[in-house]
Order: C-alpha cells, then sequence, then structure tokens
C-alpha cells in the first residue's frame, strides 16, 4: 500500500515543474494563441526583430524536451512573438534547460506598435551556394566528382 | 581584463580594440541577433551563472560599460546543468546514548544547477 502511494506520488503533476524566465530587448506584442516556430541554433533566422531573451527550466518529471521547449513557446506566445530562435538545450539527470530569443518575424509584424520599420517581402529560406565558377586556366583538371 | 560579479553570477571582458573608452555612464541597448549600423566593437565579453536571467543580463551590461560601450551585443547564449556536491545533514539514531537528541550525520549529494553563459560584444554606436 506504502509503495502504491509513494508510485501515485512520483506520477502526479506536481512532481515536474517547468519554470521560465525572460529578459526583454524590446516591446513584447499582444498574447496569441498562435503555433509558435522554434528553431534551433545553427538554423538560418528568418529576418526578426528580438523581443526577449527567454529561458525554460524543467524539473523532474519535466526535464525533457517536449516540456522545456513548450515553456519556451508559452513565453513567446506570451509576449506576442512567432518564433523561438538559436535555441539551445543542456540535459542532466533530472534537470533540462533551454535558451533562446523570442522574436517577432518580420513577415508577421505588420500593424505591430512598436516594430521597427520593415520589408514586406516575406521570408524565404537563403539560396543554395552557387556552384564554384570553372578555372580560368584550361591546364588544371576537372576534379573527379564534377559533373559533365 | 576585468572580473565583476556576486555569488551567483561571473562575468569578465577584454578590450579588442585599440579604442581606449572611459566607464560609459549612460544607457546601453542590449541587442541579440543583429548588430546595429556603424557599431565599433570595442571587446568581447562573457557573463555566466545561475542567478536569474536579468541578473546575468545585468552583469553583461556592466562589463560593456566598463569597456565604455552603449551596446551589448549578445552573440550566444548557451544553456549549462552543472552537478554540485551539497552537504546534507540527516538526524540518525544514537545507539548506546543516554540522550538521543542531537546525533546527525553530513554527507554529499549531487545536485544538479541550471545555469546560463552569455557571450558577445561591447560595441559603441555614435549617435548625431
Amino acid at each position: 500500500m506504502k509503495r502504491a502511494l509513494l508510485l501515485i506520488a512520483s506520477l502526479a503533476p506536481g512532481c515536474g515543474t517547468t519554470a521560465v524566465q525572460r529578459y526583454l530587448l524590446g516591446p513584447p506584442g499582444p498574447p496569441h494563441a498562435r503555433p509558435v516556430r522554434t528553431i534551433l541554433e545553427g538554423d538560418p533566422v528568418p529576418p526578426a526583430q528580438p523581443v526577449a531573451l527567454v529561458h525554460a527550466i524543467g524539473r523532474g518529471l519535466n526535464a525533457d524536451l517536449p516540456h522545456v521547449i513548450e515553456g519556451l513557446r508559452d513565453e513567446a506566445r506570451r509576449l506576442g512573438c512567432d518564433a523561438v530562435v538559436q535555441v539551445r538545450i543542456a540535459r542532466g539527470a533530472a534537470t533540462t534547460t533551454a535558451v533562446g530569443f523570442a522574436v517577432r518575424l518580420v513577415s508577421h509584424l505588420e500593424g505591430v506598435p512598436g516594430a521597427a520599420p520593415m520589408s514586406t517581402a516575406p521570408w524565404a529560406p537563403p539560396p543554395p551556394l552557387a556552384a564554384p565558377t570553372p578555372a580560368a586556366s584550361t591546364a588544371d583538371s576537372p576534379p573527379p566528382w564534377s559533373v559533365h | 581584463m576585468s572580473l565583476a560579479g556576486c555569488l551567483g553570477v561571473r562575468a569578465s571582458s577584454v578590450p579588442t580594440s585599440s579604442e581606449l573608452l572611459p566607464y560609459n555612464r549612460g544607457a546601453v541597448t542590449v541587442r541579440g541577433l543583429t548588430d546595429p549600423p556603424g557599431a565599433r566593437e570595442l571587446g568581447a565579453v562573457e557573463a555566466s551563472g545561475e542567478d536569474p536571467i536579468d541578473a546575468l543580463v545585468e552583469a553583461f551590461v556592466e562589463q560593456v560599460r566598463s569597456l565604455g560601450g552603449n551596446v551589448a551585443r549578445i552573440d550566444t547564449v548557451t544553456p549549462i546543468v552543472e552537478t554540485r556536491m551539497r552537504p546534507v545533514s540527516q538526524s540518525v539514531p544514537c545507539f548506546g546514548m543516554r540522550f538521543q537528541s542531537g546525533c546527525s550525520q553530513t554527507y554529499l549529494t549531487p545536485e544538479e544547477v541550471p545555469m546560463v553563459r552569455l557571450v558577445g560584444r561591447a560595441l559603441r554606436v555614435d549617435t548625431p
């Protein structure tokens, strides 16, 4: 009986917490319930206006990726942001933490008070790298991986 | 190089420019993702600690001020989970003793501490 109570207690929602902190870098917008994109560190960041530095800490049963990412997204929604970019994650045995910048994407900024002037062009992923130009000298043989 | 901070925050900076400016007592803007136009780099700055992120950014800004900067540019933010050993005291039965109050043992238990490290630059933008 005692073991069963301990098991129930360990599975109760109270055994996991997610705390979120933020530091404002710009004026927040009105909260919303739209989906918030998550862009990990190293992935291209679309043109965006940073609103806050956000930090989520999951402990206990919440020490996993879904809880800390959702913590960042919830905070972004509260700040009227569309995405959390440059997200980095660290994981321990009983603690997981994630940080990132909550941003308003430039393509969503129209009509937002306090937003910086912006381009009206929607964001598109960067074009692929251009192929290397052929060498001017004909003496160089083509590399073995080139396709003709 | 300078070091500053309280118990939970450590911060340091080093000038990377020959331009040496006095301590900036004016406003400092904190920026992420992009540099402001016309900014000159004065030095590299880092701050790390377990304090609330506000205190961490304030320590970062203080280092920017010490280099004379008016823009604190955060380049990377890194989360860290550090494991420390924390002493814990526990009451134990005092076998063979007449008075059983006051018997305790202290042992070390691992504790995970979430931390954040900010790395960036001190910039100067001249306002007209």
